[in-house]
């Protein structure tokens, strides 16, 4: 017959009693899993820390050997390093006169031939101060023209002052030049 | 005993789940979390070391490859045209080669040491020429060429009435810089040179060499005699 009835004589607090026991062995087994757990966890950690300090001491020994190749090519190093800073330093101090000589160089090439220099100096700044004289106007006038034109002074000239124009006796221009240099 | 047998029956299904929990509890904050914060830092030591290897490994390889007689021959290049010492009569003596190349006549040279504090790095020579305009340029230009740093600082240059040639008035600062200090550390990296760096050295070596060799040229051979004197 499938209609079996259970009747549970037991008294109610009895029944509580043993369910409240089957959930505390229940929770029992739990923690001792996790209590398995976390040690199976400790001992894979503990593994690696191992392996880990085993590949440590392998990458110091390798520093060590690293450290001691360049250490052995220290005189090689400090040599590279003296032609090295000396280069740079020539390179520094290299060409700090060039507006100097660059404007000087450039004036005397534009002076025509029928242009005569009586006096020229060239100071620090790169100002240049000339005493002329030409017995042709034009002359005069197309070394004026020269002086101002940008391509052909390359653009390095910013000014150029004139002073004591005069014609001589002796039929000779006499003039004085300021030329002042473009401060790049 | 029999007390704590019946303690032990009494509680024990409240004995074991808490003792578990405490063992866990204690493993986790006492050995996983410190020994896995260990693990991260070994980590990134282990990394940061690895990284240090690779630098040194390169290091030492572009020094191998650098070859010592010719870094000796570039240092003596670069010490010839900046000397650590003011080197007076070289710098006399190239400056008069200088002067006669660009067919000019020197009249005199003076020298003034011009550096008024520690740490000054020039002297002054001061020379006296006479010639034409375009030697004067001519000069100017060789300047550049020179196997020692000569810079310009004012020319002064005057045409005598009678005279055929112009008098002129050059000061020249000649530059020296004393030996360089240099701080070596294991990881620095070897510097290298600019493009800008390679041209200059290629130009300057020309010059010191063309030189070296004219000086070699120069040099007269004397007869040995008789390889046997006994014939």
């Amino acid at each position: 017959m499938s209609n079996a009835l259970s009747v549970n004589l037991l008294p109610a607090e009895i029944i509580l009693q043993r369910q409240h026991k089957s959930k505390l062995i229940l929770f029992g087994r739990i923690s001792i899993v996790f209590l398995i757990l976390v040690i199976l966890t400790t001992s894979v950690l503990i593994a690696f820390r191992v392996i880990q300090a085993a590949e440590l001491s392998k990458s110091n020994k390798d520093l060590v050997f690293a450290q001691t190749k360049v250490n052995s090519l220290a005189d090689k190093e400090k040599q590279w390093l003296i032609f090295n800073k000396r280069l740079s330093s020539i390179n520094n101090v290299l060409g700090s006169d060039m507006k100097r000589k660059a404007i000087f160089n450039l004036v005397i090439y534009l002076i025509p031939e029928t242009v005569k220099i009586s006096e020229a100096t060239l100071d620090r700044s790169g100002a240049m101060s000339l005493s002329l004289n030409s017995v042709s106007l034009s002359s005069v006038e197309s070394f004026f023209t020269d002086l101002g034109n940008k391509e052909k002074n390359s653009d390095m000239i910013a000014k150029v002052e004139l002073s004591n124009f005069s014609l001589g006796k002796d039929g000779i221009y006499y003039f004085a030049l300021r030329i002042i240099p473009k401060q790049n | 005993m029999k007390d704590l047998k019946e303690f032990y029956q009494k509680y024990k299904l409240l004995i074991w789940p808490g003792g578990s929990v405490a063992a866990s509890t204690a493993i986790a904050a006492f050995v996983i979390f410190p020994q896995f914060l260990s693990y991260l830092k070994t980590t990134d030591q282990i990394a940061s070391i690895q990284q240090e290897i690779e630098v040194l490994n390169t290091k030492a390889g572009e020094l191998r490859n650098i070859d010592e007689q010719e870094i000796s021959r570039n240092t003596r290049v670069v010490l010839t045209v900046l000397p650590t010492d003011q080197e007076v009569p070289s710098a006399m003596n190239t400056l008069q080669d200088l002067v006669n190349k660009s067919g000019l006549k020197l009249n005199g040279t003076s020298y003034s040491n011009s550096s008024k504090a520690p740490g000054d790095t020039s002297f002054l020579l001061n020379i006296s020429v006479s010639g034409s305009l375009s030697s004067v340029r001519e000069f100017l230009i060789n300047l550049q060429d020179a196997p020692r740093i000569f810079q310009v600082e004012a020319i002064g240059a005057r045409f005598q009435p009678g005279a055929a040639a112009l008098e002129v008035q050059i000061p020249l600062s000649v530059l020296y810089e004393a030996a360089p200090q240099v701080t070596m550390s294991l990881t620095n990296p070897v510097p290298r040179l600019t493009d800008e760096e390679q041209n200059l050295f290629s130009q300057l070596s020309k010059f010191i060499l063309t030189e070296q060799q004219t000086v070699d040229t120069s040099r007269s051979v004397v007869p040995l005699g008789k390889a046997n004197p006994f014939e």
